[in-house]
């Protein structure tokens, strides 16, 4: 898993451990989730994919492997409302830098998945990102690492919800952190990113 | 026969023949341009040597470059240099080009050293761009040869202003101060907005972006107050009730656009947002107290008059040729190819201010600008698609008429429009003209 940056002097290093913390159905359950929620942004369902948000939960791309969001400036630092709006804005039909929708891949692998003293699953995997929207333009592929921190879901919270592809999931994200491979570029629009 | 004409003649002719002027007029303030400003590379080449190589460019801030040895580095036009602070505390701006065969002396985007070593040969030169010493020195045994020689070569001239650092690669020209002419009282308020009157720029790092298109798209859009309505609707009418947002860009709104002289133009919202502003800062302890900090620094009115700025909240500035300050960030245009730009924006944070603040700046910041912001994407995808449509050769010239016999002028000799006019732009071309017929 990765490790807190604040702990380790500013570097992202990988805590090799050989300890399997989480059931074999567990991590099963992780990777499915996972999966899933590369699916629907991938298949642009995005009302749907917002709902594996839990109340509290954040997207965060950061410009840097060290980055602290207080004094760092972000790709997309979104709490739940502000992701809302721009699903929103997204679907809109009016957000010219989405007309024609991309087309997306998003193939996911390495995980590893560590329970938190706090009772959250930490998933960490390698995604790349392929996106095309343009017949001129060239395939973007974006590899970056996948951090996810997930909340299990209480059966007994969930009775009240809708019926949809998320209310059966067996997790709520509470962080989601794309960590770019190509920090230093200069990209064109990342308007489809999420 | 006339003599023939001199090389350089021909061409301000043909400069000359890419721009349309109305008739009867003093300086020539072109209100269309043809199309191969945007895409023929004798014009990009003609800019960097006449616009880039003369100029004032901006190139960092000087907290970026606080202490001796700290360096940041950058490009002025297409050439790489370093902006350092030696340990005489002075400011310079370095080629980053070793004397000895030319690669560059410094990799890093930012740091502090006490000295730049060339990995190449082993060279290495203090933060003022002497050299130190010849590497295997029994070599360099000619004694016309010595170390002055191979000094790196430096911007002649560095200027800061309010802390925005400025170099211009031309040994004579107008100061700092007479470049930025009007345009200095508008960074004033950007800067003033600090409670503690300092900013910190570069340790927040930047949001980056490019575009397939000609960097003079960057700089006409970013004071361009007619797109808004129509490229970031949705994100305008997401952003506030009522469609209060969209009232600002309508061609009947109270807002204004200024062409400042000297290539720089001004987008003027505060006639909607000042009031709006005011309540903001009123509506929160922090606000109260960000306000009381500008009101013992400045005093009371000068306080009002920045709040109800609030920096670039109610201002877009351009300062000609490629620095623009929007909302809460500088916005440096890169030229790289004449239908190749890179962007970088660099948050502007308060020095020693409580964290509530610099955090607002950064999400606020996030929310429009920035490669996956509300706002920047729909921009690119502008840009792209007006480079895709410059490729008509039928068809030559774009028009920058807007607004053109509804000027007033201001009390600094400001040429002011409707916010949706086309000022902004005319004023761009008219120094661009001046500068290229140079």
């Amino acid at each position: 898993m990765m490790t807190d940056p604040a702990r380790t002097g500013g570097q992202m290093t990988t805590d090799v451990s050989w300890q399997q913390e989480l059931s074999s159905q567990q991590r099963d359950d992780v990777a499915m989730f996972i999966h899933n929620e590369a699916a629907l942004l991938d298949e642009r369902r995005l009302e749907e994919w917002l709902e594996l948000f839990a109340p509290d939960g954040l997207l965060w791309i950061p410009t840097r492997k060290d980055a602290d969001p207080t004094r760092h400036v972000s790709i997309i630092y979104d709490d739940v409302p502000r992701l809302r709006t721009r699903v929103t804005r997204l679907l809109s039909g009016k957000e010219y830098a989405q007309d024609p929708p991309s087309a997306s891949m998003r193939q996911v692998s390495n995980l590893v998945c560590q329970l938190e003293a706090d009772g959250l699953v930490r998933a960490d995997a390698v995604m790349v990102i392929y996106e095309t929207r343009r017949i001129a333009a060239p395939l973007l592929i974006l590899p970056c690492r996948a951090s996810y921190r997930l909340r299990p879901v209480d059966p007994a919270d969930e009775l009240e919800r809708p019926a949809s592809a998320a209310s059966a999931a067996p997790f709520r994200i509470v962080e989601k952190r794309l960590d770019l491979l190509e920090t230093h570029r200069h990209f064109e629009s990342l308007a489809f990113l999420l | 026969m006339d003599a023939p004409t001199s090389l350089t003649a021909r061409h301000e002719l043909d400069v000359r023949s890419l721009v349309q002027c109305p008739s009867g007029g003093g300086d020539a303030t072109p209100h269309r341009v043809h199309r191969r400003i945007y895409t023929d590379p004798a014009v990009f080449e003609a800019e960097l040597e006449r616009i880039f190589g003369r100029t004032w460019v901006f190139v960092g801030h000087e907290s970026q470059v606080a202490k001796p040895g700290d360096f940041h580095t950058t490009t002025i036009g297409r050439q790489p240099v370093i902006v350092t602070r030696t340990d005489e505390d002075e400011l310079v701006v370095l080629l980053n080009r070793c004397t000895h065969r030319a690669s560059i002396v410094c990799q890093e985007r930012s740091g502090n050293t006490r000295f730049f070593r060339c990995p190449y040969h082993g060279w290495s030169f203090r933060p003022d761009g002497t050299l130190i010493g010849f590497t295997f020195n029994d070599g360099y045994d000619d004694p016309d040869m010595c170390l002055e020689d191979f000094t790196l070569g430096r911007a002649p001239r560095v200027e800061s202003y309010r802390g925005f650092v400025f170099a211009s690669l031309a040994e004579t020209g107008s100061t700092l101060l007479e470049h930025l002419g009007n345009a200095a009282m508008y960074i004033d308020l950007f800067v003033d907005l600090s409670p503690t009157g300092r900013l910190k720029l570069g340790e927040p790092g930047e949001s980056r972006y490019s575009f397939a298109g000609n960097w003079k798209l960057q700089s006409e859009n970013g004071v361009d107050g007619y797109h808004p309505n129509f490229v970031h609707a949705a994100f305008l009418e997401g952003a506030a009730p009522n469609g209060r947002a969209m009232k600002m860009f309508t061609g009947s709104s109270a807002c204004e656009a200024a062409d400042l002289g000297n290539g720089h133009a001004l987008l003027d919202q505060r006639p909607v947002v000042g009031d709006i502003f005011e309540r903001h800062f009123a509506a929160t302890p922090h606000g109260r107290a960000h306000r009381e900090a500008l009101e013992d620094r400045l005093g009371p009115e000068r306080a009002r008059e920045v709040v109800r700025t609030n920096g670039g909240q109610g201002l877009n500035l351009l300062v000609f040729p490629n620095l623009l300050f929007i909302q809460y960030h500088a916005r440096v245009v890169h030229p790289r190819r004449v239908d190749h730009t890179d962007v970088e924006l660099f948050p502007i944070l308060f020095d020693d201010a409580p964290e509530v603040l610099n955090m607002q700046r950064l999400r606020g910041h996030e929310g429009f600008y920035g490669p996956a912001g509300g706002g920047v994407p729909g921009d690119l995808e502008m840009f792209r698609r007006v480079q895709e449509g410059l490729a008509c050769e039928s068809m030559d010239w774009l028009s920058f008429e807007r607004g053109r016999k509804r000027t007033k002028v201001g009390p600094n000799g400001e040429l002011i429009g409707q916010i949706t006019d086309e000022h902004p732009q005319r004023g761009l071309y008219r120094r661009w003209l001046a500068e290229m017929t140079n």
